[in-house]
């Protein structure tokens, strides 16, 4: 099944503002391809929760390898990454 | 050459983490506790290390953490992080700590002040400051260690990281 981007962009931006929240930070702002780790919104315990909650909303596993600023550093790239993992159904390298 | 990943998650914290370990490793009296009056040392390093998840606080453990490399370990620590978030770690992740590392680096306090768990003499408290300042302390429990020994972990901790390999190589003759 595709990705529907338009949904999970929305999806993922929320779930970023809603942890960026619990930090005191502002994150509706924050631009599709603005980094994420770069723009101070998230620390390490906030990006890996989002990579969990990634996981749990799209059903996939990822591996560490995945962990990387090429997938998961800004929305844009997590799109990607979520599309190429729904496209492929298996992991994305 | 191996394959090279821009990371995505800072490392720092495991890192630190994993020298404690090994500076404790190394001086097994750090590694003790004190049952019924009498003080034990433990035969391995078994490293807790605090997660909060949502609401919860776990202590995980990386077990046999002093014989582990840096990459194994953070690689180890990562996993339970990510299982501890998903609120999915196991009964035996959460047993056995023998020393402790906990960090408040993301609500920049100046200092916090952990209590010990069970039956481990020394937790290291780390944090970051407003001024963005990383700042070590260290708790631990006066019948087993003193304040000369606290010292040593700190003073271990702040030291430059060696290099592995060529400690591997010196430890092989």
């Amino acid at each position: 099944m595709s990705l529907d981007r338009e949904q999970a962009g929305s999806k993922v931006r929320n779930k970023i503002i809603e942890l960026a929240k619990e930090l005191g930070n502002d994150a509706r702002r924050l631009g599709d391809d603005d980094s994420i780790p770069g723009s101070g919104m998230l620390d390490s315990a906030g990006l890996l929760a989002l990579i969990v909650w990634c996981e749990a909303e799209y059903g996939i596993t990822l591996e560490l390898d995945d962990l990387s600023l090429d997938n998961f550093g800004t929305i844009h790239l997590i799109l990607d990454y979520l599309a190429a993992r729904s496209e492929n159904g298996r992991r994305h390298s | 050459m191996g394959k090279r990943t821009r990371l995505l998650l800072n490392p720092l914290l495991g890192l630190m983490a994993h020298q404690l370990a090994v500076v404790v490793s190394r001086t097994p009296r750090l590694n003790s506790t004190i049952l019924d009056g009498k003080r034990y040392e433990y035969a391995g390093v078994n490293l807790g290390f605090t997660i909060q998840a949502g609401q919860t606080l776990y202590l995980a453990v990386v077990p046999d953490a002093g014989r582990k490399d840096r990459l194994t370990f953070v690689q180890a620590l990562t996993d339970l992080q990510r299982r501890a978030m998903a609120h999915r770690l196991m009964p035996a992740d959460l047993k056995g700590a023998t020393i402790g590392f906990t960090s408040m680096e993301r609500w920049r306090v100046s200092r916090h002040v952990p209590i010990l768990p069970p039956y481990v003499s020394l937790m290291v408290a780390h944090t970051i400051d407003r001024d963005e300042r990383g700042v070590l302390g260290v708790t631990y429990d006066h019948r087993v260690l003193s304040g000369a020994d606290a010292v040593l972990v700190l003073r271990q901790l702040t030291a430059p990281l060696p290099d592995e390999d060529m400690e591997a190589s010196r430890s092989q003759g």
